[in-house]
């Protein structure tokens, strides 16, 4: 787990460089990420569907995103972009292409379906995570976002 | 009273913040709210500010003037978004007269990114630790690390894995700079995803072919993962949530076409080869 953990934190944090990051902001980027990974890993071991798990992963990243946000003052983006490509179904999308070239039917449409629900996972994270009104969370002095 | 321009100035300034930040990745809503926010600070009421993915639309009420500026695709600075953020929170804070708003939108506008090198070694890592993850999880589920002590790893390690991660790394690397490079030549992002997978997926197979002991899944998988369409499909998402149905639409084919383009470049070159094997 520990390796992992830290696989994560640079993965997310080497895309953090790719997307222009502020530089201050690196280390909280990576330690949204590693909190989503470490929901996802959570869930899928008390035996919850890989798109359920997706779904977990995604609302706490969402969530530690605007928090973070509000901490340090900073448009949620920052947070939430980097953090989402340790959730991207990568592997879903070659398979699926995968086996369409290859003619395998079955197998297509399993990947694709399995592709499909973690998008909407994604989603659904994302939206059930926005739906905490913002003003909880801002600090009452904070005027602009 | 000095630090209030004439309408059009302040018009243009709040526009050229709005697409500045567009296409530095804001979201519309963000876009919207931060032109609405400037124009109220200098006294220009009652706008009405409409955005899209690829255009700004400002009129104001009363006075007659209009602002349309079409937008077009930048790479996402996340460092930009924040600039403006902040130069927009002076500016509604009232610390910031229209020169200097000016002024830094010009250094904004001139902000470094990393060095290209930078770039290209990060999504080479970015790969290598994603193809170390997509593996990880299967060998721990071998027991290696539960089992032994921090000491044991040098020996349990498998090798291939560290192959695999080297050659995402490899790929990673190759594919940032075939972005760099077509960045430079303004291609339409759906080509650019398209050529870049298709790289990939060849320098993948190229690798294997030199002998390289890589599984060609986990490589190629790692190595479109720069490509995703994660931050167009969850952008969508937020602007549909916050009722902007039309730039939730053109984010969502956008995600779409990109993924499709992603899938066809890896499939083009497997066709391709086993139709020649």
């Amino acid at each position: 787990m520990l390796l992992e953990t830290i696989a994560t934190f640079i993965l997310t944090v080497s895309f953090c460089v790719i997307l222009a990051a502020p530089k201050s902001e690196w280390v909280f980027c990576g330690i949204s990420g590693v909190f989503s990974f470490w929901a996802n890993q959570l869930l899928l071991k008390a035996g919850a569907h890989f798109a359920l798990a997706t779904l977990g992963a995604t609302m706490v990243l969402a969530l530690v995103s605007r928090g973070l946000a509000v901490m340090r003052r900073q448009p949620v983006t920052v947070y939430l972009m980097p953090g989402i490509f340790p959730l991207a179904p990568g592997a879903g999308i070659y398979f699926t292409a995968y086996y369409l070239m290859a003619g395998d039917m079955v197998a297509f449409s399993e990947k694709g379906m399995e592709t499909l629900e973690t998008a909407v996972a994604i989603a659904l994270g994302i939206v059930f995570a926005s739906g905490l009104p913002q003003t909880n969370l801002r600090p009452k002095s904070d005027a602009g976002k | 009273m000095s630090k209030v321009g004439k309408p059009q100035d302040v018009l243009e300034f709040a526009v050229d913040l709005g697409e500045m930040m567009l296409q530095f990745g804001g979201e519309i809503y963000r876009v919207e709210d931060t032109i609405r926010r400037i124009l109220q600070a200098y006294q220009v009421e009652r706008a009405d500010v409409y955005v899209l993915s690829n255009g700004i639309f400002v009129g104001v009420r009363g006075q007659g003037y209009s602002l349309v500026r079409q937008v077009s695709l930048g790479t996402i600075n996340l460092r930009g978004i924040a600039a403006l953020n902040q130069l927009s929170r002076d500016v509604v804070e009232g610390e910031c007269s229209l020169d200097e708003g000016n002024e830094r939108l010009e250094i904004i506008k001139r902000m470094p990114r990393e060095k290209s090198l930078v770039l290209c070694f990060s999504c080479g890592i970015g790969c290598g630790m994603y193809a170390l993850l997509l593996q990880g999880i299967e060998w721990k589920n071998s027991g290696a690390l539960l089992g032994g002590s921090v000491w044991d790893l040098p020996g349990t390690f498998p090798v291939e894995m560290l192959w695999n991660a080297a050659g995402a790394f490899a790929v990673g690397v190759m594919l940032e700079m075939a972005t760099l490079w077509m960045g430079k030549r303004n291609m339409v992002r759906l080509v650019r995803s398209l050529f870049g997978s298709i790289l990939v997926t060849i320098t993948c197979l190229a690798l294997i072919g030199l002998g390289m002991p890589v599984s060609q899944d986990k490589v190629i998988i790692s190595g479109t993962l720069p490509l995703f369409p994660g931050i167009a499909f969850t952008t969508s998402i937020r602007d549909f949530f916050n009722g902007d149905h039309l730039s939730g639409v053109i984010h969502l084919l956008d995600a779409l076409l990109t993924a499709l383009c992603i899938a066809a470049g890896v499939g083009i070159v497997i066709a391709i080869l086993s139709a020649v094997e």
